[in-house]
């Protein structure tokens, strides 16, 4: 559409900013505001006068403090590839509706609304040491001694996934039954099996939902916090970065040294979503041009 | 594969649940020919069309080819194209890329299939496409693009799904024309489905009319439009009017005359009534005749209602004496309030069985 000359502000504009300003207005208190005060806090070190990057040097010397860089993208990364990649199962298989689909639905929803502690607090009762799921294998004589499956790395993961799980799923369902049926139909005419209509017509389709899935979920799992401290050694082998952040905050009642671990931890979650979103345009050219190829 | 076939066969029932969407639909043809199966929205025709392709499962019945039955197939084994009423383009592909699809999956030549596609190309009259993306064509080209696409394969059967419901009235004209001309020139066997008459009766070698996943007739278009076999087909091909009657007199070769409403229409009939039988005499708004002597057999008095502009013609509704509705289609300009006499030309008068007395052919 065309608008009123360059720097004029036609009645259209005033109305659209209008609206927009309560949105705006919430995000510049909410979100940039305290964003910004993070990076202002994290550059005044409290044993330096003025600013400096102190702070971010004192992070990367400290073993036990970089180390939890690595012990998040470890937690993360395959938390991510497992979620997504079983979502996309199930919600590939779910799109044109299946038997008792409301039912099954409900079942595989349900933990969402939940919230995190209860899961855990059931995850720490089922599968710990003396937890149903273990006494069950031993009682078959699967098993000689019990499966440590919490307050550890596995603990997390299984927290993770039965948290993010359903919220992946719904929304690659919603995405994957919103392409037209007809699409896969004409595939499958044409003379593709089932597999290569998945992966040379619909993962083409899906694969912008799927990056925001990959995204979406990476980032929950990075900042990760209560079940690795429920499920997890959160001074040890699932101490990720978002408790290092807490225990200079309110431990060591260091919050600019917080402040510059949560900017860290801010910089590594964007490093991953470019990535991904470099991963999609690869994906994306690779099924448009592998058109003759094989 | 061979490219053409000599026989189609098939008898199918389909169920949703309890609802029976197609009961014993069946139906025999040989040779190259254009059929369509015609009828309202949730008649069965598309159902039956994607059991056809393999998309649905039957939930009962058998389709043969050839000799050779193929309803255990799964769609890729069958060799039919198949056309959508939304074209169904692949939107992450070129135009290229979309036609030579099903050649790069029979692991064709890279040279034969660029020829091929060119073929292809030319053959629907849009060379030069090739770099385009699907998204950047009109519902026209992309149209003719998912035809190209069924059609580079060679399909043995080609199946057409509504597929000029989501064109405009002038291009549907168009592309009608086109496929027409496409089925001819490349010698094809068709299944066309369709709910507009004019398409079917354009198109077709042989229409199958249907209802409730029924079929209620089937034969040459011209039988199909001059002779329906029962009201709802007569309604599907334009007979407006309708008057319920009884048998009155039953003369020789086939003449009848009826009454019903103080009305006494004559004519010739093909269907075998009783004296005094329940019939429903039919006939189209473009076959009434204006004017005339009121005394002659089938002439009646009317009152003009309501004139629509048409152009050439005039659409009118008119009251007959006897109290009925009668919609013409005239060059005589009528005004709304005008007395005019009405004849119904014997010979344009058809009479049938009326709704639900399980009359047939």
């Amino acid at each position: 559409m065309r608008r009123g000359k360059a720097g004029e502000l036609s009645e259209l504009d005033l109305m659209a900013i209008a609206c927009l300003l309560p949105s705006l207005l919430y995000v510049l208190v909410m979100f940039v505001y305290p964003f910004l005060y993070g990076i202002y806090l994290s550059i005044r070190p409290l044993k330096a006068d003025g600013f400096s990057l102190a702070n971010y040097l004192a992070f990367f010397k400290d073993q036990y403090q970089y180390k939890t860089v690595a012990i998040t993208f470890r937690l993360a990364v395959p938390n991510t590839i497992v979620v997504v990649a079983f979502s996309l199962l199930f919600a590939y298989s779910m799109r044109r509706g299946i038997w008792l689909e409301r039912a099954i639905t409900t079942i595989l929803v349900l933990p969402i609304s939940l919230g995190v502690i209860l899961l855990s607090q059931g995850i720490l009762g089922f599968y710990g040491g003396k937890g149903w799921f273990n006494q069950m294998l031993l009682g078959l004589g699967l098993l000689e001694e019990p499966l440590v499956l919490t307050h550890n790395f596995t603990g997390v993961m299984l927290s993770l996934f039965m948290q993010q799980f359903p919220f992946c799923f719904l929304m690659l369902l919603g995405y994957i039954s919103g392409i037209d049926p007809s699409i896969e139909n004409s595939a499958r005419t044409l003379g593709a099996n089932p597999w290569t209509v998945f992966h040379r017509v619909m993962l083409p389709l899906i694969a912008p939902g799927l990056a925001i899935a990959f995204a979406l979920v990476f980032v929950m799992s990075f900042a990760t916090f209560p079940s690795a401290i429920l499920l997890g050694q959160p001074t040890g082998a699932t101490r990720t970065i978002a408790i290092a952040a807490y225990a200079q905050a309110f431990e060591m009642f260091d919050m600019p040294y917080a402040s510059a671990i949560a900017v860290i931890m801010g910089f590594f979650q964007l490093a991953g979503l470019l990535v991904i979103i470099l991963l999609r345009k690869r994906m994306v050219m690779a099924a448009t041009m592998g058109v003759g190829k094989r | 594969m061979k490219e053409t076939i000599d026989s189609l066969r098939f008898r199918i029932t389909k169920r949703f649940g309890t609802k029976t969407v197609l009961q014993d639909f069946g139906l025999e043809v040989r040779g190259k020919q254009f059929i369509t199966f015609l009828g309202p929205s949730g008649c069965g025709k598309s159902t039956a069309l994607n059991i056809i392709a393999g998309l649905i499962p039957a939930t009962d019945g058998e389709v043969w080819i050839d000799g050779e039955r193929i309803d255990h197939l799964p769609p890729e084994k069958r060799g039919f194209g198949m056309v959508f009423q939304n074209y169904a383009l692949f939107p992450h592909m070129t135009v290229f890329a979309n036609i030579a699809f099903g050649l790069q999956l029979q692991r064709r030549p890279a040279a034969e299939i660029r020829r091929r596609v060119q073929e292809m190309l030319d053959l629907v009259q849009l060379p030069g496409f090739e770099g385009r993306y699907p998204g950047q064509l009109s519902g026209g080209q992309q149209q003719r693009i998912a035809i190209a696409r069924a059609l580079v394969l060679h399909p043995r059967l080609l199946l057409l799904d509504e597929p000029l419901s989501n064109l405009d009235a002038k291009l549907r004209i168009e592309m009608r024309t086109e496929i027409k001309r496409l089925h001819t020139s490349l010698g094809l066997t068709s299944i066309y489905v369709t709910h507009d008459q004019v398409e079917a009766l354009s198109l077709s070698d042989w229409v199958v009319v249907m209802k409730d996943g029924i079929l209620m007739q089937e034969g040459p278009p011209q039988e199909i439009h001059d002779q329906p076999a029962s009201v709802f087909v007569a309604d599907f091909m334009g007979f407006r009017n309708f008057f319920p009657a009884q048998v009155a007199i039953l003369g020789p070769d086939r003449h009848v005359e009826v009454t019903g409403d103080s009305m006494r229409i004559q004519g010739k009939t093909r269907h075998i009534f009783s004296p005094g039988a329940s019939v429903v005499a039919a006939i189209r708004p473009d076959d009434v005749g204006i004017g005339g002597d009121a005394k002659t057999p089938n002439a009646f008095r009317a009152k003009v209602d309501i004139v629509e502009y048409l152009g050439r013609e005039d659409e009118a509704i008119l009251t007959l004496e006897a109290g009925r509705r009668l919609w013409v289609r005239t060059s005589t300009r009528l005004t709304p309030g005008e007395k005019v006499t009405v004849v119904l030309p014997p010979d344009r008068v058809i009479f049938l069985p009326p709704e639900g007395s399980g009359g047939t052919t």
